[in-house]
């Protein structure tokens, strides 16, 4: 996890379950939906956050 | 629009008795609440970082008088923002009460923040709102298991139908008078605010399958490259055209007979009846009379715009649409060395610069406020100097016109690329959170509307009125045509236009608009109307901006941006008349 202080508190934590709901191309961002919230998150600090695929 | 915005934090407010904070997540409506239980008008838009300072109100529950402060919006209480930091020294300021605003279609974020507040200690009152987006989408809250969960009082709001507020008031009251809150805040405080959060929203959160509404897939759609890219140009060309077509429209139905007609005849009759021929005459009547320029300039020219672009610009903040737009651009302004959202400052800087720079708080970091506010400052004229541009070169033909909007964006992105690469320091990368695609509320909408015209009338009206009689008196009183010959070799020989042109250097140091409004008069050639204009768009904002760049950084920001403005404008018009000469 990178160290931001806004992803912790936008609920973007380990053991959080977050869904890829868009990504954007030319260095764009990708938007995710945590919980019932849609946050879009830049390429520089996206690409830093591990992720483990987990079923739909 | 300066006075508005208070800018440096008061340590007096901390120490204010009887203080109930209006505190929560960014964009949940806050200051929606201020405005309903106060009566002091809060702008606020659909989305994060309206409000960027505090905001301090009166509000009187059974004839006690307590001061409500509107919280700027924050995620945590980690103090890891500056409105974090604000909200934290509130916090420990002492309060009477807390008014914690939660967003029902999100809440398990929200209830991080509303349980993280109890460790403080301080009586609350829930104010669950947006109520009706959450049932929209298909979520059913138990209120009453949530009061029992959280052990305060839970009060459902739809606050802008003002729904819920009297019952709000009423438990306010309740807290606040209740001696034995120790009852129910006796709960063991260390919890992990996260599982919690959680914890309580899988209890009182039920999730009716029910399908997207038409709002929330367009919401979505809206994001998507296709169709959001080409929407977004629609969205921008209407605006565009709403705020053109419709401005001239105003102009020639209804504004420009008025002060033709009506407004100038009266007051030269009234004048010339009592006044004998002379200077006096001239400057109140005369050609460049106050009374004939203030009205030429203010009403027809600069008001009808100023208007049209609000309707355009609070209809795009309140729906929701803006940060849609940062997120699909993102790509683009991160290759100019910013993020998305600084996209929304610099929309909000085609209105005026003074709100545009102020709201780049919301930015991370100071770099990248400093490229914003050199965007601005630069490339991108409030919208009385854009409606003064529409009416010099919209003369000749739009063409013209669409040539100058390519050549303002063309130089927004050289001062972008120029300033990231001098600046030192970092900028962060886009982290926005998209809000809800909602239709306006017409009452909050207008009200808005109103606010920012108020504020223009106030704001305005003074650098504008002084301008204009700093006008009257150069020409009538000769002064003008002494200026003109020193300023001759720039002017003329460098710039190609006419010495009088002169006016419009010595104006828009006052006011941005002013470097252009002159030149209406002057019967140009259409380069000298582009040269004019480049010049103008280019040249200092105006003083209202350099206080404003003063505040929020320091003179030498100030300094530094207004010589480059100054000289770039001078090269660049120049460099445009000596090229078009060796051709023609």
């Amino acid at each position: 996890m990178p160290e931001h202080p806004l992803l912790d508190s936008l609920g973007i934590c380990s053991d959080a379950l977050i869904t890829v709901q868009n990504k954007y191309r030319f260095g764009g961002p990708v938007l995710l939906k945590i919980d019932t919230a849609t946050v879009a998150l830049g390429k520089d600090i996206a690409r830093q956050i591990l992720v483990e695929e987990v079923a739909s | 629009m300066s006075s508005c915005h208070q800018i440096q934090t008061d340590t007096r407010v901390f120490e204010l008795e009887n203080k109930i904070l209006l505190i929560g997540n960014p964009n949940v409506g806050k200051s929606v609440f201020f405005t309903e239980l106060t009566g002091i008008h809060a702008i606020s838009s659909n989305y994060a970082g309206t409000t960027v300072t505090y905001m301090e109100g009166e509000l009187v529950l059974d004839g006690t008088n307590y001061t409500l402060i509107d919280v700027p919006g924050i995620y945590s209480m980690t103090a890891s923002s500056e409105a974090e930091a604000v909200a934290v020294q509130f916090m420990e300021s002492g309060a009477v009460a807390l008014l914690c605003v939660l967003d029902a279609s999100n809440l398990e974020r929200n209830l991080r923040l509303g349980l993280e507040l109890q460790k403080y200690g301080i009586p609350i009152v829930y104010a669950l709102n947006l109520m009706d987006v959450a049932e929209r989408r298909g979520y059913e809250i138990d209120v009453k298991l949530l009061e029992q969960e959280l052990g305060w009082p839970v009060v459902p709001t739809v606050v802008v139908k003002q729904q819920g507020l009297k019952e709000l008031k009423t438990a306010l009251k309740s807290v606040i008078s209740r001696e034995d809150s120790g009852e129910v805040s006796s709960k063991p405080l260390n919890f992990d605010t996260r599982v919690r959060a959680r914890e309580i929203t899988r209890k009182v959160r039920k999730h009716n399958n029910s399908s997207l509404s038409r709002l929330d897939r367009l919401g979505s759609r809206m994001m998507q490259p296709f169709p959001g890219i080409p929407i977004a140009i629609l969205v921008m060309l209407l605006s565009i055209g709403v705020v053109v077509g419709a401005g001239k429209a105003l102009r020639a139905v209804l504004l420009l007979p008025l002060v033709n007609q009506v407004l100038v005849p009266f007051f030269r009759t009234l004048f010339t009846s009592f006044i004998p021929e002379g200077m006096l005459l001239n400057i109140l009547v005369g050609e460049y009379g106050i009374f004939v320029i203030s009205f030429e300039w203010i009403i027809a020219l600069i008001l009808p715009y100023v208007f049209l672009f609000y309707v355009v610009f609070s209809f795009l903040e309140d729906s929701g649409y803006l940060p849609r737009v940062s997120v699909l651009f993102d790509n683009i302004m991160r290759k100019l060395g910013v993020q998305g959202g600084s996209l929304i400052n610099i929309v909000m800087g085609y209105g005026c610069a003074v709100p545009a720079i102020i709201g780049s708080r919301a930015a991370s970091s100071r770099k990248e406020r400093l490229i914003i506010s050199t965007a601005v400052c630069f490339a991108v004229p409030c919208i009385s100097q854009t409606g003064a541009l529409i009416s010099l070169l919209g003369n000749y033909s739009a063409w013209l016109l669409a040539a100058m909007i390519l050549f303002s964006l063309l130089i927004m992105v050289t001062a972008t690329l120029i300033a990231g690469r001098l600046i030192d320091g970092t900028v962060e990368p886009l982290i926005i959170e998209v809000p809800n695609l909602l239709i306006p509320e017409p009452k909050a909408y207008t009200r808005k509307l109103l606010i920012r015209m108020k504020h223009f009338v106030y704001d305005a009206e003074l650098p504008m009125l002084l301008s204009i009689v700093i006008a009257a008196l150069l020409k009538e009183t000769g002064l003008l045509d002494a200026a003109a010959v020193y300023a001759e070799p720039i002017v003329s020989r460098w710039l190609g236009l006419p010495s009088e042109a002169v006016i419009a250097l010595i104006l828009g140091i006052v006011r941005r608009e002013m470097s252009v409004a002159p030149l209406l008069a002057l019967n140009l050639t259409p380069l000298q109307a582009f040269v004019g204009a480049t010049v103008g768009l280019l040249y200092l904002p105006c003083l209202s901006v350099f206080g404003v760049l003063t505040k929020e950084f320091s003179v030498r920001v100030a300094v530094t941006i207004s010589t480059l403005t100054i000289i770039s404008a001078l090269v660049l018009g120049g460099l445009i008349n000596q090229a078009a000469h060796l051709f023609i």
